[in-house]
């Protein structure tokens, strides 16, 4: 078995240029070099919206999708478009094509062929994440691979949708490919075209979506052989290597105008897919000179759940972070990462065992996200070149959550897909001089889009009921976190239909406010179950349609609704729904920037005219005396109040030693640590 | 001189210092946490995430799981900073300049 983990393990850093390579980028002149990274930047946008307009998962159809160029040896050289972690994790599997099959008789490399990769220990980040890669030959040589990926909502996993949340190993996942040649002479090979369709419930999504990237990674050859055409296939070769190669020095210049120094954050996550409780996630950022050291060695053990990753899975987040963040401005290459290092410790939920369930690592890593982007924040403050609003946000939402329905739908057709606008209408993070957008995107992809209702209805047995701003869901301060979205179905039309719900940050909150400000709230899941067969039409009989889940909680407290109320943890076992019974969830929130008593009275009357902030939160929390039937602010008293509360800080805060004496004797109770490791520590004995 | 490091906390170079950027209070020394000359307050969650219901999932932070650290200014109230913790969960120290090379600069 050619499982190659010391390919895995050297991640996405790019390889030397060779001698040849370094020739050829002679033959690039800064003008066409500018010139044809562009067109290739388009090609890469072209092949996108193909994808687009071909694929059926709800994820593709939102522009959760990827497409990238690399060089002969696999390499990431550009991609402009879509999830970038998937463009990272596509080099993996093509260097392991490269290494393993180019020279074995019954697999080879030619102009034509096709290949297939859904498997994490080959480079992959988790298998819903699909990825085509083709070669580009020009004659006999190898110039190029091309690449289109995209998360698929099926898997053929022990519950459906992909990422089991109680996968307890690898073997619970599904269809699991390492790299594979699915077609020759560009054509799909049909023996394999069935066996995707028999291991799935989705088949048509299967058959239909890969043969979509197909067509995207056609384009993107096609792009490339028109400069071959042009200028010649070394000057494509040059090209490539030259883009990686200016990314690298672009990147390590930026860092060195970073100060110096250490900067340590930690979160958590109240999740460990099967169960809840809390994993520990700590980040210890060095910068130093033009490299910066990401350490997560004290990280808890892996879970007995899915909420675990590799350590190329985080490296790949960061990507992701990087190439939409604090390096959007050059081209998402192999070149941006060679400055970075990371650490984890193996056998924790961030370097796991192979056997590990892991499908749902891409609800734990936003943590990581969240931590890399909150000490970036802290480390670039002081350089008065970065303290910049487009440098200094905070991060999107970080709570990961989902939902897949599966089932045959109003049309009589077997579906099983993910309502994806809850993972694309997270609420932005704040920044120093603005609040987060709300319902700002998805962490992995600033290019998704949040679905509209009707996408989702056409697809799926199920009516909207509300989809609003989650009130008082941005971390306050002084200037607040974008809000997510709270959001509530009917299943309408089909006698019944499973629902499966996936997510975390309903005990502790997951986003972390900066510099005062607080962190994003908690958020449940909330399902109602009608239990009368013969009242599915209950919300025509009431006055008025509910508008929330707590308009929802407050019928059944009155009696005026009658059935099965659940409100709870995110990640649940599949469970079967009804016809009129009733699903409601939240989209991640994000904090706040700076003292809550520092926010503009103005601002905060007109999150509440919004609907985004509560009566109570304007007066108990941001401390605003207005009129409640005018809205009009009394400053004086508003002043008056604020300045009392900051007194009475000075009264309630205890000097640091004698606060750190009492709090030390603390600790959680024992169900929130039965997977948290040694506390507080896990890993301890590590340095 | 002095160089902002945060919302509201700034490093006077000269002396080593931690300063309040709003009233000039002297934190502390620069080249320890500055946390250590914060005051400090224990948040139960729920005083700022106000419960929609009763029960284990409020819509609010479970304060036995969560509790938000505050650290104040000991010249002006403001809030420096926060940091939701688990109880007893040691606190950061979360910026760490390199003096040395910041005052060479």
């Amino acid at each position: 078995m050619p499982l190659d983990l010391e390919l895995v393990k050297r991640g996405f850093r790019p390889e030397k240029p060779s001698e040849f390579e370094v020739k050829c980028m002679e033959r690039v002149d800064p003008v066409d070099f500018s010139i044809y990274t562009r067109r290739l930047e388009l090609a890469c946008y072209e092949s996108r919206e193909i994808l687009k307009k071909l694929g059926i998962s709800t994820l593709i159809q939102a522009g959760d999708t990827a497409h990238s160029i690399y060089t002969s040896n696999g390499d990431l050289s550009l991609a402009e478009v879509g999830t970038y972690m998937h463009v990272v994790t596509g080099s993996i599997p093509i260097k392991f094509v490269l290494k393993h099959y180019v020279d074995e008789p019954t697999v080879g490399v030619r102009d034509g062929d096709i290949f297939f990769c859904n498997e994490a220990i080959y480079g992959g980040i988790h298998n819903p994440d699909m990825i085509v890669f083709m070669p580009v030959f020009h004659k006999e040589q190898l110039i190029a691979w091309v690449a289109a990926a995209a998360h698929e909502t099926e898997t053929g996993a022990t519950q459906p949708g992909g990422m089991p949340t109680f996968a307890k190993s690898r073997y619970d996942e599904g269809l699991k490919v390492p790299p594979l040649k699915i077609g020759e002479n560009f054509k799909l090979r049909k023996d394999i075209v069935e066996l995707f369709e028999n291991s799935v419930r989705y088949p048509l999504m299967m058959t239909n979506d890969t043969a979509a990237k197909v067509v995207a990674c056609t384009r993107l050859r096609d792009r490339l052989l028109e400069i071959v055409e042009k200028k010649g296939w070394e000057f494509v070769i040059g090209l490539l290597r030259k883009i990686i190669e200016s990314t690298s020095s672009t990147v390590k210049e930026r860092i060195r105008k970073i100060p110096d120094g250490t900067f340590r954050c930690v979160t958590f996550v109240d999740t460990a897919g099967s169960e809840e409780g809390l994993v520990r996630l700590p980040l210890t950022l060095v910068k130093k000179g033009s490299s910066m050291v990401f350490d997560m060695t004290h990280a808890s053990p892996q879970v007995p759940g899915s909420y675990n990753s590799f350590q190329h899975q985080v490296e790949a987040v960061f990507a992701s972070l990087a190439f939409q963040y604090f390096l959007n401005d050059v081209p998402a290459s192999a070149g941006c990462l060679e400055a970075f290092e990371f650490r984890t410790t193996h056998g924790s939920l961030l370097d796991a065992n192979l056997e590990a369930a892991i499908s749902n690592s891409v609800y734990l890593l936003p943590q990581v996200i969240n931590s890399i982007q909150l000490l970036l924040i802290k480390a670039l403050y002081s350089s008065e070149d970065f303290r910049k609003d487009e440098f200094l946000a905070l991060p999107l939402g970080s709570a990961g959550r989902g939902v897949t329905l599966s089932g045959r739908n109003q049309w009589g057709k077997n579906v099983t897909n993910t309502l994806v606008v809850i993972g694309n209408s997270k609420g932005g993070g704040a920044r120093p001089n603005s609040d987060g957008l709300d319902s700002a995107g998805f962490y992995y992809s600033g290019y998704a889009t949040a679905a509209d209702c009707e996408l989702d209805e056409s697809s799926l047995p199920i009516v909207t009921l509300w989809r609003k701003f989650s009130i008082d869901g941005g971390g306050p301060g002084k200037f607040r976190g974008g809000s997510g979205v709270s959001f509530g179905w009917l299943v309408a039309n089909v006698d019944k239909v499973s629902l499966t719900t996936r997510g975390s940050g309903t005990r502790f909150p997951h986003t972390l406010g900066v510099f005062g400000g607080y962190p994003s709230p908690t958020r449940p899941l909330l399902v109602f179950k009608n239990g009368d067969s013969n009242n599915k039409e209950w919300i025509s009989k009431l006055d008025q349609v509910p508008d929330s889940e707590l308009r929802i909680i407050e019928l059944v407290r009155k009696g005026e609704l009658r059935g099965e109320l659940m409100v709870g943890a995110n990640t649940n076992p599949t469970m079967n729904l009804s016809e009129g019974d009733l699903f409601a969830i939240c989209s991640a929130n994000s904090a706040g920037y700076g003292d809550v008593l520092d926010r503009d009275p103005r601002s905060v009357i007109e999150d509440l005219k919004l609907g985004v902030v509560s009566s109570w939160a304007a007066l108990n929390v941001y401390k605003v005396v207005y009129d409640d039937k005018t809205f009009e602010i009394d400053y004086s008293k508003t002043e008056e109040l604020r300045a009392h509360e900051r007194e009475k800080r000075k009264r309630q805060g205890k000097p640091y030693g004698e606060f750190v004496k009492e709090w030390e004797a603390k600790r959680p109770p024992a169900d929130a640590l039965k997977h948290y490791g040694e506390w507080p520590i896990p890993f301890s004995k590590i340095d | 001189m002095a160089i902002k490091v945060t919302e509201y906390l700034a490093v006077d170079l000269d002396k080593e210092n931690w300063l309040c950027s709003k009233c000039n209070t002297i934190i502390g020394p620069a080249r320890k946490n500055y946390k250590e000359g914060c005051l400090v307050y224990e948040r139960d969650p729920r005083e700022i995430f106000a419960p929609f219901i009763e029960g284990k999932h409020t819509f609010s932070p479970d304060p036995d799981w969560c509790r938000i650290l505050e650290f104040y200014c000991p010249g002006c109230g403001t809030l420096m900073e926060t940091e939701p913790l688990p109880p007893g969960h040691p606190i950061s120290h979360d910026i760490e300049l390199d003096l040395d090379k910041l005052k060479a600069t």
